[in-house]
């Protein structure tokens, strides 16, 4: 299955990825819209090491343990290997949160589960993080 | 392959899967004994909070067992006889087996307390029929009492809340979630509650009952229309331990999920498996530790080989809006951070990280929970980042750099 995969070296720490996850997921057409006076809770996050950034979301594991640890069932693998969240059935407990080892899962604004879906759920149907990043730090592909 | 399993719950879900995954033709049965099939016990107290539907108790679905061609039979299991390898159920009948999963899980523990009998409206706060009983008894004018103030009895306290304000906990320590937290955190959501208008007594125990009050330890009456009797849990180990199982709290097994009877697995709050923080074998009775050790268990009863060494105590939940999340035991040297309302405590000893507990911003816990169950020494870690916020910014660019580029 194709997964985002991150090169750190190619990383500029511009956050684009960030603004155009938000505006990805927003199902608002204009981004300024999307984004200017909204909470921005990306599913992407750009974090900070000593001298270097990286983009972090999920990996899209084969054996998710946030999925073992959910206690309401929102959490899933879908038959495509992506671990989506049920906003409906999801209570905010942050049991998913508690877990990834990647830090890549949040609890929103409205208390829920927020995770990257590979944009397979919104409108554009593919990684807009991976499209608009300027110097390809971010890619999509079978590995 | 003939699979028995004992239980229905989230252990014999992770079971089922587990054989799922490499026996695809497995043929299962599972024995539960509740009304509601496979649903998920935490979830009760949302389900009186509002927050869930009575439908997404069944976490997995109402259709799972049928979904997944598992035979589920609504029988209580009476005895094990591991010669012969069969199950006899309540209905006289006997099961044979190939491979046996015993999940039973847990029961609330009441101690006998004098003039409990004379009490009509009490319901312990274990099931989703408890749940269903406490919504169809409490009105907007009930006084509500809730013996335990463990995580059982304020989830409790915070799902009844929603029907009604007049509610009193009490426990016999002196402090809310006494084994859950430290005396500090204590306080911060007995303040929470005390805020909501929920009445606490500490310290202080019920002597003895009357149909609609309670004698506490000090003299004192509290008079009530409906008691929650949340005084903890106890492992159910029988009929396994009368088949000649070792037990100690519960039904000992090894890394593997094995049990000390021949073909018989176990996992969930009925066992006591291995805690990758104290190195010793513990009852966790977790929500995610019978899920994944139901799932070892079920792959090794077809034919893995696989080890479960990475569990570890851990809770995340909310009270009244404010997140609690905490991992690992409170031992070591500790280091603390306060910021407005978030309050973090980290526990580092001879070198490796022990446990947490963080109020209010829990992001990136897991950062902190890998470390915990893996045993990473924090002689690998940037600590000044780790301590901070924690990211994968703490791991050296080699270990980041091949997370990030390889499938995981
Ligand atoms: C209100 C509440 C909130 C909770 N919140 C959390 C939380 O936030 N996080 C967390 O990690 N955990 C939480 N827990 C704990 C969690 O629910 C348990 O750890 C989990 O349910 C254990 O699963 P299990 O399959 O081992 O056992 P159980 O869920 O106890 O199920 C065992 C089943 O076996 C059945 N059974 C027993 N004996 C027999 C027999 N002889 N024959 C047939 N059937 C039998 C029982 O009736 C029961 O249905 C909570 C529990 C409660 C009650």
């Amino acid at each position: 299955m194709k997964r985002i995969y991150v090169n750190e070296k190619w990383c500029l720490g511009c956050h684009l990825c960030e603004y155009f996850c938000v505006y990805a997921n927003s199902g608002i057409s204009d981004m300024t819209e999307a984004i200017k006076n909204k909470p921005f809770v990306p599913r992407v996050n750009v974090e900070c090491a000593e001298n270097s950034t990286f983009a972090v979301n999920c990996r899209q594991c084969e054996n998710p343990i946030c999925v073992s640890a959910c206690i309401s069932g929102a959490l899933s693998k879908n038959d495509d290997g992506i671990i989506t969240v049920d906003k409906s059935k999801c209570v905010g407990c942050g049991s998913c949160v508690m877990v990834c080892p990647f830090g890549a899962i949040s609890v929103d604004g409205n208390g829920v589960a927020n995770k990257c879906e590979l944009c397979f759920s919104n409108s554009f149907g593919s990684p807009l993080c991976v499209t608009h990043c300027p110097n390809n730090a971010i890619v999509f592909e079978e590995r | 392959m003939k699979y028995v399993l004992i239980g229905g719950s989230i252990a014999c879900y992770g079971a089922i899967i587990g054989i799922k995954s490499l026996d695809k033709n497995a043929d299962i049965t599972v024995f539960g004994d509740e009304n509601s099939p496979l649903y998920s016990r935490p979830l009760i107290s949302y389900f009186l909070e509002g927050k869930t539907s009575k439908e997404n108790l069944a976490f997995r679905g109402a259709d799972f067992y049928c979904k997944n061609g598992v035979n589920n039979l609504s029988y209580k299991i009476t005895a094990i006889n591991p010669e012969l390898k069969t199950v006899k159920a309540e209905n006289g009948k006997n099961y044979p087996y190939d491979k046996l999963f015993f999940g039973t899980g847990s029961r609330p523990f009441v101690p006998p307390i004098q003039g409990l009998e004379k009490v009509k409206n009490k319901t312990c706060f274990y099931t989703a029929d408890d749940a269903f009983r406490l919504k169809k008894t409490l009105n907007a004018d009930s006084r509500l009492l809730i013996v335990g103030a463990g995580l059982i009895g304020l989830k409790c306290a915070e799902g009844c809340y929603h029907i009604t304000k007049n509610i009193t906990v009490i426990d016999l320590q002196t402090r809310v979630l006494p084994t859950a937290t430290t005396p500090k955190v204590a306080r911060i959501l007995e303040n929470v509650l005390t805020e909501k208008g929920i009445t606490q007594r500490l310290g202080v125990s019920v002597n003895s009952f009357e149909e609609n009050s309670a004698v506490l330890s000090t003299g004192e009456k509290i008079p009530f229309d409906v008691v929650v009797l949340a005084m903890g849990v106890r492992p159910v180990t029988e009929p396994l331990a009368s088949a000649g199982a070792l037990t100690s709290r519960g039904i000992i097994v090894d890394e593997y999920m094995r049990t000390s009877v021949p073909d018989v697995f176990s996992a969930g709050d009925c066992a006591e498996s291995y805690d990758a923080v104290s190195g010793e074998k513990r009852l966790l009775q977790l929500f995610p530790s019978a899920y994944n050790g139901g799932l070892i268990a079920g792959k090794n009863m077809a034919g893995a080989n696989e080890s479960f060494l990475t569990d570890v105590a851990l809770n995340s939940t909310s009270f009244f809006g404010l997140r609690f999340t905490s991992c690992g035991s409170y031992d070591g040297e500790l280091i603390e951070t306060e910021n407005g309302t978030d309050y973090k405590a980290l526990y580092i000893k001879n070198g490796l990280l022990n446990g947490y507990i963080l109020v209010g911003n829990t992001d990136c816990a897991g950062i902190y929970t890998n470390i915990i169950s893996h045993r990473i020494p924090l002689k690998d870690t940037d600590n000044k980042l780790l301590f901070g916020s924690p990211s994968l910014a703490v791991y050296d660019v080699a270990t980041r750099n091949k997370l990030l580029s390889e499938k995981v």
